[in-house]
């Protein structure tokens, strides 16, 4: 049976805004470079949960693939249409999204398959699907998108340049988002003291 | 629902800007008044007679390039026979504040922007400081002036001979100098009666409004203005050897301009003017050591300050430099000078500078005379308009929570308001707003589910946001506007004016035939006017149709938005039609979607934050004679075109609540700008980038509130 451990997620939610903040003088000077030798690191805190919580190996395999692929595509187009340089900066922006991909998309996935385009155009459609993965999701996107917030700012400090806050944002919205889950968990458990079933779920479109 | 509240609303919110703005923009109170005594003794001037030939926006490249079309000034650079500097303007970089620098050597208050639009202002003369021109009419010499007629407003009834040209009608760049050059003839003959002669050109001024620096009637009129100096020299040094008078010829730009052709900021291109000296003796020999020759940039040969142009004309003439001049006499011209006389000029300009550092009284006033900046704000006047505009604010967000509005329509304007604290905030103002109208769609999609129509909202928006780069620090980069060749443009204006009319043919099957007709009349005006055949009764009778197409009494009209699309048409440039389009297509529902378009539709069409940003081009359109309140009416129409047409879309979708929400924003922000204005009062960019910013604020407030009670 799958159970999502939210403490293990949140722990290792925390690993990539630890390895950021210690290779942060290296995510300055070489962004690109410096993502792809995280990307590793980032893939692997996220998978272990995802093992660890009882979910199909398939399952995960699977969402990597299509998270590392199809995700990324995605969440560059989303970028892009969000205010991402358009013509130039081309790895740095890829980067950006495949490493998005993998703290949103890819643990979403691995329970829930994406809705179709049937499905997709419904009211609410989105929110349904990322029902469970709030925290991944919310917490990936909406602090990538709050690392936004320092760019135009006229201090002309080097961690200006993109893709360094917008990077750095996901990685502090992903541990936020990932605590948060967990607090929330621990509060829904407690205040139910006879339900001792947890809040997560094995959905199946 | 129109409830006295939002009048109440409104009154607060103007009676406190007002207010404010009597206390943020005070006029300049002159350090020292009276005018200077002559100090040089028992020694002659080496110039008797000054002709000064301001040329409107002469930006120092479009002399001293290269490619610069003015033969006879490069000849003289070339024989050294000319003294050729790049003078470099302070903000804001408008006509009345930089022709006082000139006359004065002062650095004038922010406020002569704003006077230097009210044509019909006296008080233009009447903070005038000691210049020198009021010294050589005080003298008893005659000076004749042709050009813009803002001399007049400056220096009523000195010259004894005058033909003022208004400066306000851009669209006419031959006609207003031959105004001014049609005199030359009289005025260059050996009898000629005048000690000064003041000729103000603004040809360049509007070829660069209209057109930008690298149009092609740039060239002609280089020529042209080449051949007034060519022939304004000949002139004098003719009547020179006649009586053995001698002429001092200036030649200066007030302000620069940008690439687009406009000013009022500080950027290089806007700062930085030609201004040469030619007349007897001012030339270098060949051993002499000199900056001639040399460029950085838009700098050519000697770099000076405006303000130094006034103390070299005093040395020149043996006039006394102006007791608020903070100008130092160029070293090229003290070189010029006889040894003795030198010295007396050096002298008295020290002395100069020095009595008008005395008259600071803390270091911090001492401070601002050394900066040339007028930092005189009178609080309480600041204090009390903000808190009449905070009360006016605080009942709309009163009356809002009462209404169950939605706490994040509470929240927006607070959030806006905290981005006036940040000087980077403000120029970069674009940011913020789409960087909203992104979490909008986000809102609206995630309620909505992904629709084909939500998509298309996204990428409508996501070309529209790259059609113009505006603010500051991203101002140079590429965008859609400069990346597409010339036909490509056309074409798009061609697919968007198609897509209008199929608008107006297809639209609400229930309008009847009488109601459209005149729309695509209208339609039809537009195509002609904009081919250029500028006829200004075409102009007109767009606007005559469409009001016929508006009249009560023939069942539903077309919808506003569709009719407003013609007027928009109308007001806006050819390159910037394909907006329209894209915005028919964004579909949005909610107050937050609507009020960040609303912002960031402005800012799409190239708008900024900046005086510079500011485009006259089609405030002008059907009209004949320079009238304030119609060239204001369509230049508010054409800059706001697009937040009209989202204001339309917003009551239409939002009709209970859009009249106070808009209210909302617009109280909370000015009071928090107010407010930021007050507290960074003394803050490097308070004239280039906050008073700006309170001055389209103004605007602003006019916008919503005829949003909320319209």
């Amino acid at each position: 049976m799958v159970q999502r451990l939210r403490w293990l997620e949140a722990i290792s939610g925390t690993v990539p805004i630890v390895l950021t903040y210690a290779y942060f003088p290296a995510l300055i000077a070489e962004p690109v470079a410096t993502i792809a030798k995280l990307t590793p690191f980032v893939l692997l805190s996220t998978v272990i949960p995802l093992f660890a919580s009882g979910a199909p190996p398939a399952n995960i395999l699977y969402s990597v693939a299509v998270s590392s692929t199809l995700g990324t595509a995605l969440l560059y187009t989303v970028a892009v249409l969000f205010g991402a340089p358009v013509t130039v900066l081309f790895s740095e922006t890829a980067g950006l999204s495949l490493h998005c991909a993998l703290t949103s998309l890819l643990p979403a996935l691995t329970y829930t398959r994406p809705p179709t385009l049937d499905r997709l155009q419904r009211p609410h459609a989105l929110t349904e699907w990322a029902d469970g993965s709030y925290g991944y999701i919310i917490g990936t996107l909406a602090g990538a998108y709050a690392g936004c917030i320092p760019i135009p700012l006229d201090w002309d400090r080097p961690w200006q340049r993109w893709p360094v806050t917008v990077y750095t944002g996901a990685c502090i919205g992903l541990a936020l988002g990932t605590i948060s889950e967990a607090l929330y968990d621990l509060y829904t458990i407690r205040s139910k003291p006879k339900t001792a079933k947890p809040s997560s779920k094995a959905k199946t479109n | 629902m129109r409830s006295p509240w939002l009048w109440l609303i409104l009154l607060l919110q103007i009676v406190g800007l007002a207010i404010f703005a009597k206390g943020f923009f005070a006029l300049n109170k002159p350090v020292l008044a009276g005018s200077a005594v002559a100090q040089y003794d028992g020694l002659h001037a080496p110039f008797q007679r000054i002709v000064l030939i301001v040329i409107d926006a002469f930006r120092s490249d479009l002399a001293y390039a290269d490619e610069a079309q003015m033969p006879y000034l490069h000849s003289l650079i070339d024989s050294r026979d000319v003294l050729a500097f790049t003078a470099r303007a302070s903000t804001p970089t408008v006509t009345l504040p930089r022709l006082k620098c000139l006359v004065t050597g002062g650095i004038s208050s922010f406020l002569d922007a704003v006077l230097n639009i009210a044509e019909s202002d006296t008080s233009a003369s009447s903070a005038l400081q000691d210049n020198w021109v009021s010294q050589l009419w005080a003298a008893g010499r005659r000076i004749h002036m042709y050009g813009d007629d803002t001399w007049l407003r400056m220096f009523p009834g000195v010259f004894a001979q005058t033909d003022g040209t208004s400066s306000f009608y851009v669209n006419d760049f031959t006609e207003v100098d031959h105004n001014v050059t049609r005199h030359l003839e009289q005025e260059l003959r050996l009898d000629a009666k005048w000690d000064g002669l003041i000729l103000h050109y603004l040809g360049m001024d509007h070829i660069g409004h209209l057109a930008g620096p690298k149009s092609p009637h740039m060239p002609a009129k280089q020529r042209e203005m080449d051949d007034v100096v060519r022939r304004v020299h000949l002139a004098s040094q003719a009547r020179d050897r006649k009586d053995q008078k001698r002429t001092l010829l200036v030649v200066t730009g007030d302000h620069g301009m940008t690439e687009q052709g406009n000013h009022g900021g500080s950027t290089d291109g806007e700062v930085m003017t030609a201004a040469f000296m030619l007349g007897h003796g001012l030339r270098e020999s060949k051993d002499e050591k000199s900056n001639v020759g040399k460029q950085d940039g838009l700098v050519y040969h000697n770099p000076i300050l405006q303000s130094d142009i006034v103390p070299a004309i005093s040395a020149l003439l043996g006039l006394p430099i102006p007791l608020n001049s903070v100008g130092v006499v160029p070293i090229a011209v003290l070189n010029k000078l006889d040894p003795k006389y030198a010295d007396q000029v050096l002298k008295g300009n020290r002395l100069q500078l020095e009595s008008l550092a005395k008259q600071a009284g803390t270091p911090q006033e001492l401070q601002q005379v050394l900066l040339g900046s007028s930092g005189d704000f009178r609080l309480e006047l600041l204090v009390v308009g903000i808190a009449i505009q905070a009360i006016g604010a605080a009942i709309a967000a009163s009356r809002w929570v009462k209404a169950r509005g939605s706490l994040l329509m509470l929240g927006l304007p607070l959030l806006w308001g905290a981005t006036t604290f940040a000087s980077s905030f403000i120029e970069e103002e674009h940011s913020f707003w789409y960087y909203l109208v992104n979490i909008a769609l986000v809102i609206e999609i995630s309620k909505s589910g992904v629709t084909s129509r939500r998509a298309l909202t996204f990428v409508a928006f996501f070309v529209i946001r790259h059609l113009h780069q505006t603010g500051d620090k991203y101002a140079h980069h590429a965008d859609l506007a400069g990346l597409l060749s010339l036909p490509t443009v056309r074409a798009l204006a061609i697919l968007s004016f198609a897509a209008i009319l199929s608008l107006v043919l297809t639209s609400s099957p229930g309008v009847s035939l009488a109601r459209r007709v005149p729309v695509l009349l209208a339609l039809q005006c537009v195509a002609i006017f904009k081919r250029g055949t500028g006829s200004h009764q075409i102009a007109r009778l767009v606007w005559a149709l469409i009001t016929v197409s508006l009249l009560p009494g023939l069942g539903p009209h077309l919808p506003l938005t569709t009719v407003f699309s013609v007027i928009w048409l109308l007001q806006t440039r050819q390159v910037d039609w394909l907006l329209l389009p894209l915005m028919h297509t964004m579909d949005v529902s909610t107050d937050l979607a609507f009020a960040a378009l609303v912002q960031a539709s402005f800012f799409s069409m190239g708008n900024g934050n900046s005086l510079a940003r500011l485009d006259l081009s089609q405030a002008y359109n059907g009209v004949l004679r320079y009238s304030p309140t119609v060239v204001g009416m369509l230049l508010f129409v054409s800059t706001f075109a697009s937040p009209i047409f989202w204001a339309i879309r917003w009551r239409n979708a939002r009709p209970q609540t859009y009249r106070l929400c808009a209210l909302l924003q617009s109280t909370v922000y000015t009071t928090f700008l107010c407010a930021a204005c007050t507290v960074l009062r003394h803050h490097l960019f308070v004239f280039s980038v906050f008073s700006p910013k309170v001055l389209y604020a103004v605007a602003w407030a006019v916008f919503y509130g005829l949003v909320a009670v319209t």
